[in-house]
Order: C-alpha cells, then sequence, then structure tokens
C-alpha cells in the first residue's frame, strides 16, 4: 500500500518561496522594529543604545494613549457598524432570488473601489460647498455639521464611511453562515412558533456566531491598521482629532524620520496584530461546519 | 420561503399576504435606502467627473451635467498622464497575481499531501502575515529597499504587495486541494509520476476554480494597493492610479472635476473585472478567511 504522505522534506521545497515572501511582510519588519526600538537613532543610524527608554517615553506620552484610544474607537464603531448591517441585509437577501443577486453585487462594488477613490468621493459628497447632501438639509431648514472639519464629527464621520466600505465583505461571509444552517432547524422553529425576531435571537444569531466571530476579527484587525483613508480625507486633523496610530507613525516616519520612536509604535501595533491572530486562528480551529 | 410553509397550517391564511406584502416592502426600502447612502458619492463623482468647472461649484446643484464634457478625463489621461499609471497599475497587478498564485499553490499542494513538522506553526506564521497590517511595514521596507538598492522599483512594488496576499491564497488553495481525492494523487503516483508533475499535470486542472477565485482577490488587493506604493516609490512614471490620485491632490490643489474624473476612472476597471467573476470573488473570500471550502 502506498503512504499517503511520504517524504516529509519535500514539502519544505514546495513551501520555501511562500515562506520567503511572507516573512519578508513579516519576520523582517518585527526584527527591524523590535532592533530600532531598542536604540536611539538619527534618521537610520543607530547611535546609542537605549534599553527600553523609548517604550518608557511613549508610555509617558498622553498623545500616544489619546492616539490609542481613537484607534480603539475608531476600530470598534467600524466593525459595528459593518457587522450589524452585514448581518441585517444578509437576513434580507439571503435567498438567491433575482433581485437579491442584484442587490448583493451592487453592495460588493464599495468594497471593490480603492482606498482612495472612494475616500475622494465621500470628502466630495460631504463637502458643506457644493454638495446637495448640505443644499437639501438647508432647504428644509436643518443645518448639519462640517463632518470632516468639525474636531467634533470628524473620527466618528471617518469610522462610518470606513465602515460602510467593508458591508460587501461581511455581508458575502454572513451569507456563507447562512448558507450552513439546515434547513431542518429553520423547520422544526417554526413549528416550535418561533417567527420573526423571535427567530433571529434564537437561531440565526446563535448559528452564525462562529463565523460572526471571524467575521468581528478580521475586520478589528483590518480597521485597526487603516491608514490611506485617514491620511487621505483628514491627515489626522482637525486639530489631531483623527490621528489614529497609524497616522501617527506614518508622520513620525515619513515627516520628522523619528525612526526609533515609529518603529517604537510599530512594535506595538505588531504585537497587538499577532495577538489578534491568535485569536484568529483559534476561532478557525473552533469552527467546525454545521 | 418561511411563510409559504405557514401558510398550509395556518388556518388564516389570508393574514399572510398583506403581512407577506409589507415585509417585502419594508425590506425593499430597506436595502434600497442603504444603497441610496453608499452608492450616492459614486453617483455624484460621476456626475461631477462630466460637468464643466463653473458648473462644480454651482448652486442649487445639478445632478444631470447641463454642460456635458469629457473634459476632466481628457486632462486626467492624456494631459495628466493618467493612461500611463494605469498601465503601471495593470502591470503590476498582473505580475503580483501571478507570483501570489503560484506560491499559494505550492503551500496548498505541500500543506494538503505531506506530513512535516512545524505545520502548524507555518500555518500559524501565514496567518499571522494575514494580521500584519500594511503601515506596519511601511518603515521597515522602506529601509530594507533603500539599503538593497530596490527602492523606487516596480519590483520592490510586486514583491509587497504579493506579500500582503499570499496568506489568504495559501488558506484558500489548502482548502480546495484538500476537496480532491488523494486516489488522484496515487493513481499517477503508481504510473510513476513524480510530484513536481503530479502538482502541475494531475492537480492544477482540478484547481481551476480556486485560481479563478484566488486571482480575482489578489488583482483587487493590488490594484487597491496604496500605501506601500506610494512610499517605496519615488519617481512619477512608477505612479499607480491610487498614488497617481493622492499626488494629483497634493501639487496641483483640490481640483474636484479631474479628481472625480480620476477615482472614476480608477475604480470602473476594478468592478467591471469584479462583477462577472463575483461568484469566483465570494467563493475565495469566504473559503480563505473562514479557511475551509
Amino acid at each position: 500500500m502506498l503512504k499517503r504522505h511520504k517524504r516529509n522534506s519535500q514539502a519544505y521545497l514546495w513551501m520555501l518561496p511562500a515562506f520567503v515572501i511572507v516573512s519578508f511582510s513579516t519576520v523582517y519588519p518585527l526584527i527591524f522594529s523590535i532592533d530600532y526600538s531598542l536604540w536611539q537613532s538619527k534618521r537610520f543610524t543607530k547611535i546609542s543604545f537605549n534599553w527600553f527608554n523609548n517604550y518608557i517615553t511613549l508610555f509617558q506620552d498622553s498623545r500616544f494613549w489619546d492616539s490609542l484610544a481613537r484607534t480603539l474607537y475608531f476600530a470598534a464603531l467600524g466593525v459595528i457598524i459593518t457587522t450589524v448591517l452585514g448581518f441585517i441585509l444578509a437576513l434580507l437577501l439571503r435567498e438567491g432570488t433575482r433581485t437579491n443577486t442584484i442587490y448583493r453585487t451592487i453592495i460588493l462594488i464599495p468594497w471593490v473601489t480603492n482606498e482612495i477613490a472612494f475616500s475622494l468621493m465621500w470628502a466630495w459628497v460631504l463637502n458643506p460647498q457644493t454638495s446637495p447632501l448640505y443644499y437639501l438639509s438647508t432647504q428644509y431648514g436643518l443645518i448639519l455639521p462640517n463632518f470632516l472639519n468639525d474636531p467634533k464629527y470628524a473620527l466618528t464621520t471617518l469610522a462610518i464611511i470606513n465602515g460602510l466600505r467593508a458591508v460587501g465583505f461581511s455581508l458575502v461571509m454572513m451569507l456563507a453562515a447562512f448558507a450552513m444552517i439546515p434547513k431542518e432547524i429553520e423547520q422544526a422553529a417554526e413549528v416550535d412558533g418561533c417567527y420573526g425576531l423571535k427567530n433571529i435571537w434564537h437561531i440565526y444569531i446563535p448559528m452564525i456566531k462562529p463565523v460572526g466571530m471571524i467575521v468581528i476579527i478580521v475586520l478589528t484587525i483590518s480597521y485597526f491598521n487603516i491608514i490611506g483613508l485617514v491620511l487621505f480625507i483628514t491627515g489626522g486633523g482637525p486639530i489631531r482629532s483623527t490621528e489614529l496610530l497609524s497616522v501617527r507613525l506614518y508622520r513620525e516616519g515619513f515627516t520628522y524620520f523619528n525612526i526609533s520612536l515609529a518603529s517604537t509604535m510599530t512594535t506595538i501595533v505588531l504585537s497587538i496584530n499577532l495577538v489578534l491572530a491568535w485569536i484568529y486562528k483559534r476561532m478557525m480551529n473552533a469552527e467546525t461546519p454545521y | 420561503m418561511k411563510l409559504k410553509m405557514n401558510d398550509k397550517y395556518n388556518v388564516l391564511n389570508f393574514y399572510s399576504v398583506p403581512r407577506k406584502l409589507i415585509r417585502n416592502t419594508n425590506k425593499h426600502m430597506f436595502i434600497l435606502l442603504y444603497l441610496a447612502l453608499t452608492l450616492f458619492p459614486f453617483i455624484w463623482a460621476l456626475s461631477t467627473s462630466f460637468k464643466p468647472q463653473s458648473e462644480i461649484f454651482a448652486l442649487p446643484p445639478t445632478y444631470v451635467p447641463k454642460g456635458f464634457t469629457f473634459e476632466n478625463y481628457y486632462r486626467i489621461l492624456i494631459v495628466g498622464e493618467f493612461w500611463r499609471y494605469a498601465l503601471n497599475s495593470i502591470f503590476i497587478a498582473s505580475t503580483s497575481v501571478l507570483i501570489s498564485l503560484l506560491v499559494s499553490l505550492f503551500v496548498g499542494y505541500a500543506t494538503s499531501r505531506y506530513k512535516f513538522i512545524g505545520k502548524e506553526f507555518i500555518m500559524f506564521f501565514m496567518l499571522g502575515g494575514m494580521a500584519i497590517g500594511r503601515f506596519a511595514n511601511v518603515i521597515p521596507l522602506y529601509f530594507f529597499s533603500t539599503r538593497v538598492g530596490l527602492f523606487d522599483t516596480y519590483f520592490i512594488i510586486i514583491l509587497s504587495s504579493s506579500a500582503l496576499v499570499v496568506p489568504l491564497l495559501s488558506w484558500l488553495m489548502q482548502g480546495y486541494f484538500r476537496s480532491i481525492p488523494y486516489e488522484l494523487d496515487e493513481a499517477a503516483k503508481i504510473d510513476g509520476c513524480k510530484s513536481w508533475d503530479i502538482f502541475w499535470k494531475i492537480l492544477l486542472p482540478s484547481m481551476k476554480p480556486a485560481i479563478v477565485a484566488g486571482a480575482v482577490i489578489a488583482t483587487v488587493n493590488a490594484w487597491n494597493e496604496f500605501i506601500l506604493a506610494m512610499t517605496l516609490t519615488r519617481s512619477p512614471h512608477l505612479r499607480v492610479l491610487p498614488v497617481a490620485i493622492n499626488f494629483f491632490k497634493t501639487e496641483l490643489g483640490v481640483q474636484w472635476g479631474e479628481l472625480t474624473a480620476a477615482s472614476i476612472f480608477a475604480t470602473l476597471p476594478i468592478v467591471i473585472f469584479v462583477i462577472p467573476l463575483q461568484r469566483y470573488f465570494i467563493q475565495g473570500l469566504t473559503s480563505g478567511t473562514l479557511g475551509s471550502s
């Protein structure tokens, strides 16, 4: 009889190219950042070994904590919007009728649009001077705030815009989860007199929870690392109200060339990402088809 | 569906007709409202991109351009050389798709056909790659590329955007390879095929759906790459579309007519590309992310 898994060492050869390419964007940045985070440097030149002083400086800096808090708020609000809308839309569109398929296709569009074009369109539609949105609301006597230029609203507006972009993704995932629910369960629920909202609480939410959790964690990772959208629309302003960790890091790195500080922040962000990835891996192992 | 079932058992089944009607109208209302909200920016940008300068700031705003013109597109494509940036985007996307597809097919083959020490670790490593955000890479890769002389080349953009999509594709490929029965390999082995031949001649033809799915995902990823493409290049002739839009905004001030034309120009190809292939896109997305096919 033939053994299924015979020459083990050959496997490494097959894995090698991917391993090299992925290391280049995981291992290398990690080593680089940890290394530089322990040094005091001028641009890319190391000056003196600093132990953990960069971390201490950063942790004593209230601007760092502010940006971390903003990032968490931005990610949390975005994840809630994307997941909830994705769930509702999946609930409404889960039958594969013709109109539903058309709706699904249209909902996917923002998700494949590139971040910059998408940001630009939103910035334009929220421009108070020209947008029909502002024009119409003043006609009805409603004065809208300047969403992107008011420090009170800017971050929330960005989180919503960003949250709307990925609804297509969460819809697709939720639909896959709905497709996994056996028909018998729904029918049994009906016989037991379970309709409407009751159905949602007792059947759909528990049934799609594993997939839902994966969606949440994937989105959290992605939103935690958003940069293009914020950099392009507000660039961190007005008065730092949208300065996320990523924006700060970018500025420290490429405007001030403060590589030690930027590396320290990168190390922190990468560690958070790896913890999220570990949670993700555990969820993927736990997720079993019904 | 549910109500149909219900009708059979419900004595007062005449209630269910209006109920269903109301439910359906509510559903369509909700979805149409959602679409109006999310697509309005696209439609408004589309409308602006065909307006002459004078009409862009007109009040009340016009929805259908009165002085319909292609001027903005002309200025973007020919004068602003966006045709060149589009070619860059196409070149980078297609090369990066080929590379990332190939290496992740290898990974899928190895992890589904071999048992080896460290397999779990490697798959976690791949997943970690999925979690490493783009911007955490920006400074290290900038340093790396300037050191080894790859800064400001096509190569570094292709490499970095492939690196970010290989993990997702590897999961996708692994799932698909597992669904192909081992008997195929075994039969080929008896006939004296080496694993290299088995991979290319026996398994690859059955991987078509996964390859299409992977290709669509990798294309979307590469087409939309922004932050790495911006920080790892400097020369104008290497710009890809998103980078070009960003520079257009910072260098020439906010010219909304041209900018909206540019963003429509950057969006349409990928939308047109994905819509007919969306079934594969969806399959790839779900199986890559959920780890099962």
